[in-house]
């Protein structure tokens, strides 16, 4: 049986692990929060996610995506987009037929993890240096949603994942 | 296995972007050169020296991880008869992407080219001048802090180095655009044509700028500023959605239906088309402009063309859809337009009536509307498909040789009419300056209405860039500078100097080395709308001033001798079978209440032995026309003699096709001059490149032909795609651009089989070599991680003093 005394330590103990364990992590929710307010209008079960130079796509372009040259876009082309055939032909399959609910819910969600992957990375990159926690919160959002990154979001750059 | 893990790290981010690769591989270098400096070569320890192997074999990873795309980008570079980032880089484009290069913009961060995302997303007025503030103070505040700071400066070189290499190319783009397009225009240089793209740079050189200064504490005052800024910088996703940029549109139209239905309908070969063309388009069911989805939902070719010319392959494909609108939008030359489109190969054109601006859409559809057998097949909403007379042109076809035209679609529809049951393999003269295989062959034919523009446009001649900073238009296939009143152009010409000119108006003067030129050698007529030739003969100082606004095309220099050739060249292919010459009704005299077409007694115009028949084309339906031959020269008598002694009626549909021969003398008498659209005297075809032989597709990347001929011509509908033959044939020349949408190419031998994807080849050993090096890599790292981890956990016990 354990005294009041020693029960208290113990409680004391729990609590101080408790808090410690949710100062050490508060960057990270206070992150998680951010991540989910910016993104809080863009995953969809309809719609079509347009954004800049970003087609929504689907297993048609998925079909395309691994040629190098695409004979059905723009009269024949080369592909400039063969690099990213990891990325797009499993989106695109995915996405399914244009207009299903598949295909908004894949592309959006798409360009949700887009919009706040940065956020992810540079909290990855910077927690291991930077000490001070308010500032990991700053500089993490200062690198991932500074104007730059907003434009090329704003642009479709879906390159913009950058890790 | 560090190395291995940076390695492919670093293809992931430059296969996701190349230009984040290449300021990947920037901070690598510039960390690791300054490393070195700073404790001197001589003096690097080993470890330093394994860090530079380790960087080695990151790049070496990198390199083989990014093969499945790279090797096919390289052999296209190679193969592809037209690459954009091989041009070079126009100053009009730079300082566009350059505008909000300022510093204001720049330490902000928000010096991204577009206005609405650099500005738009800041608000307006007091609130947004307190943004601008907040999104300046704090990169402003650490870079202050580190210049001002009095300690320890060795740490912020690096940043330091970071921060100033954007910095200089924004200013130097911003501020000396020449001078950055020079840069920009050597290998490589265009990737970063916008200079923004190496903002990255600057923005982990602050971020480093605010690591360094942790242990000596970013003071309460620069946290606060950082914090302002990025409160400044969330302000536009505060919607949750980026201001809207990134919330689903709820409709796209009837888009979705006009896809599926061409889908099931266009067939395998045939092209579609969709009006607008643009790569961007504002719609009535999209309040932000978006990129023109079809070309990503379809699964036949559609033919709408990448505008940027930072990325159009097929800039050929762009000209001629950018005439093509032109001819719609003015309702110019329509009469066999749909015959010259199915010529190319589209076999639907769509009209979206619910893209903006609608006049102009409005326009488009109803020339479709009133273009002979083209007819309106399906409507979905506010899209409206129209199906063009057949026959539409077979996806491949076998010709014995090539008809040479001039490169328009008006062109088209004139070369078109003198034979239009019969598909010819049409080239653009204007193409042609490498192959004189093509004009020297005697299977070549031309149709032509102007020899000396003919033999300006064929040949090899030195071709003058104009400067690029001025307003462009396109005009029929050609990109036209403009000129004001009192400006001049001053070249160095060979012997003989040319240039195509728009809206001339109140003339030119001319001089050559000082002196005034008195008599032009070329003074070419305008078509109607179109532009027109001048040129003299000079060797020297050639300059040109204009009184009045002009557009500028074409300019060119060549040797008197090489331009002598050129029109002996023209005039040899007049003669083949299967040419045509058509003299166009502004190259003859007038008289007095009398349409007539007279050829000048004093000047008779000297034809090729052949043929000739009337063209007329009207407005609308052609008026009843009496056409006469006054006069012939003496022995040449008409063959036809009901034409000696009267007339014949003339409409639309069924044009007069009555022989004479050479001198002649013509009078028209009907409705008067303006109810004609075009009149003119042809040369009648004896015989042409007729289509001789098959061409069999066996899949999307297969095919095989075969030729009743020893020498023919193969044309496909499509852009220039790469080709291979395979088999007993070979390739004499070629592709060329042909059918105005499609490409050519010279073979001789009978049968081969073409293979449209031989870059797959190529594609599948980039794609074994990446995935192998990754298969590796992977497998390297799995089973190294328990050594490591072992070696880590020795290491540890050791330091903690522990057996």
């Amino acid at each position: 049986m354990l005294d009041n005394h020693q029960r208290m330590r113990r409680l004391s103990e729990a609590t101080r692990v408790r808090t410690g364990r949710i100062r050490s992590d508060g960057p990270a929710i206070a992150l998680i929060a951010v991540g989910a307010v910016i993104i809080r209008g863009i995953v969809r079960w309809s719609g079509f996610p347009f954004v800049g130079d970003w087609v929504p796509v689907g297993t048609s372009y998925a079909n395309q995506s691994y040629s190098p040259w695409n004979y059905l876009l723009h009269n024949g082309t080369f592909n400039p987009n063969l690099r990213l055939v990891w990325l797009f032909e499993p989106l695109g399959h995915l996405a399914g037929q244009v207009g299903s609910w598949s295909f908004s819910l894949a592309n959006s969600t798409f360009l949700a993890i887009v919009a706040i992957l940065p956020i992810v990375t540079a909290f990855w990159t910077l927690r291991p240096i930077v000490s001070q926690r308010l500032l990991l919160v700053i500089l993490t959002l200062f690198y991932a949603l500074n104007p730059w990154i907003t434009a090329q979001d704003a642009s479709g750059h879906v390159g913009v994942m950058r890790c | 296995m560090k190395a291995v893990r940076a390695g492919l790290l670093l293809a992931v981010i430059f296969d996701l972007d190349p230009h984040m690769g290449v300021i990947a591989g920037a901070c690598v270098v510039t960390t690791v050169v300054l490393r070195r400096l700073s404790i001197g070569f001589n003096t690097a320890t080993k470890n330093q020296i394994v860090g530079l192997k380790e960087f080695a074999i990151a790049m070496f990873v990198t390199l083989l991880c990014s093969l499945y795309w790279l090797m096919p980008d390289l052999a296209a570079a190679q193969h592809l008869a037209y690459v954009p980032v091989a041009g070079k880089e126009p100053t009009s484009t730079l300082s566009s992407l350059a505008q909000f290069d300022d510093l204001l913009h720049l330490m902000g961060l928000r010096s991204f080219w577009w206005a609405p995302f650099s500005n738009g997303f800041y608000g307006s007025g007091i609130f947004r001048s307190l943004l601008v503030i907040g999104l300046i103070c704090g990169p402003v505040g650490l870079i202050l802090r580190a210049l001002l700071s009095t300690h320890d400066r060795g740490k912020w070189e690096l940043p330091a180095l970071w921060i100033m290499v954007p910095v200089a190319m924004t200013q130097c783009a911003h501020l000396f655009v020449t001078t950055y397009a020079r840069i920009v225009s050597l290998p490589g240089g265009n990737l970063f044509r916008d200079p923004n793209e190496a903002l990255p740079l600057m923005i982990l050189g602050l971020c480093i700028l605010a690591i360094d200064a942790q242990p000596v504490v970013l003071s309460r005052l620069g946290q606060t500023l950082l914090g302002v800024t990025v409160v400044a910088s969330l302000v536009p996703w505060a919607t949750g959605n980026l201001d809207g940029y990134l919330e689903p549109l709820a409709s796209v139209g009837t888009q979705e239906q006009t896809v599926s239905w061409l889908n099931d309908h266009a067939g395998s070969g045939s092209s579609t088309l969709w009006l607008p063309s643009d790569s961007y388009l504002t719609t009535d069911w999209s309040s932000k402009l978006i990129t023109d989805p079809v070309s990503y939902w379809t699964t036949v070719t559609v033919i709408n063309p990448l505008e940027d010319p930072a990325y159009d392959f097929s800039p050929a494909t762009t000209l001629a859809t950018d005439d093509l609108e032109s001819l719609l939008r003015n309702a110019r030359s329509l009469g066999e337009l749909g015959h010259a489109l199915a010529a190319a190969g589209v076999r639907y054109v769509v009209v979206r009536l619910d893209s903006n601006p609608h006049s102009v859409v409005e326009q488009y559809h109803w020339s479709l509307l009133h273009i002979y057998g083209v007819h309106l097949v399906q409507k979905f909403g506010k899209e409206d498909i129209f199906e063009m007379p057949g026959p539409i042109r077979a996806f491949g076809t076998v010709t014995h040789g090539m008809t040479l035209y001039g490169g328009t679609w008006t062109d088209m529809e004139q070369a078109l009419g003198i034979d239009p049951k019969d598909h010819r393999t049409f080239v653009n003269i204007g193409n042609l300056e490498t192959d004189r295989i093509v004009y020297l062959s005697p299977l070549t034919t031309l149709v032509t209405d102007d020899i000396q523009a003919s033999a300006i446009a064929i040949g090899l001649t030195t071709v003058m860039p104009l400067s690029s900073t001025r307003q462009t238009i396109v005009v029929d296939n050609e990109l036209m500078h403009l000129y004001q009143d009192g400006q001049k152009i001053v070249v160095h010409s060979n012997g003989f100097f040319a240039m195509h000119l728009l809206g001339l108006n109140d003339g030119t003067s001319e001089e050559c080395n000082g002196r005034k030129i008195t008599q032009l050698a070329v003074y070419q007529q305008p078509d109607v709308g179109s532009a027109r030739w001048i040129g003299f003969n000079c060797r020297g100082s050639a300059e040109i001033r204009f009184h009045g606004s002009v557009w500028v095309g074409r300019v060119q220099s060549s040797t008197a001798k090489n331009y002598a050739e050129r029109l002996a060249t023209v005039e040899s292919l007049i003669r083949h079978g299967g040419s045509a010459y058509m003299i166009p009704f502004d190259q003859f005299s007038s008289v007095t209440n009398e349409f007539a077409m007279l050829s000048d007694s004093q000047n008779p115009l000297v034809l090729p032995p052949g043929r000739y028949q009337v063209h007329i084309a009207c407005n609308e339906t052609c008026p009843p026309t009496r056409i006469r031959l006054l006069s012939a020269a003496k022995g040449l008598h008409p063959v036809s003699p009901e034409l000696k002694n009267g007339a014949f009626l003339s409409t639309r549909n069924t044009p007069p096709v009555t022989a004479f021969r050479n001198e002649y003398r013509l009078l028209i008498t009907g409705a008067g001059a303006t109810s004609f659209e075009e009149l003119y005297l042809e040369k009648v075809p004896q015989g042409s490149n007729k289509v001789d032989g098959a061409v069999n597709r066996h899949s999307s990347q297969s095919l095989s032909f075969h030729s009743s001929t020893p020498t023919s011509v193969i044309s496909l509908v499509g852009s220039p795609a790469p080709w291979e033959l395979t088999g007993a044939a070979k390739q004499s020349y070629g592709p060329l651009i042909a059918n105005m949408y499609g490409n050519a190419l010279g073979v001789s031998g009978q049968s081969a089989t073409i293979s449209l994807g031989y870059l797959t080849e190529v594609e599948i050993v980039g794609m074994v070599l990446s995935g192998a090096t990754l298969v590796l890599c992977v497998m390297f790292l799995v089973l190294k991680a328990p050594f490591d981890r072992k070696r880590r956990d020795r290491h540890r016990e050791l330091k903690n003093g522990h057996p």
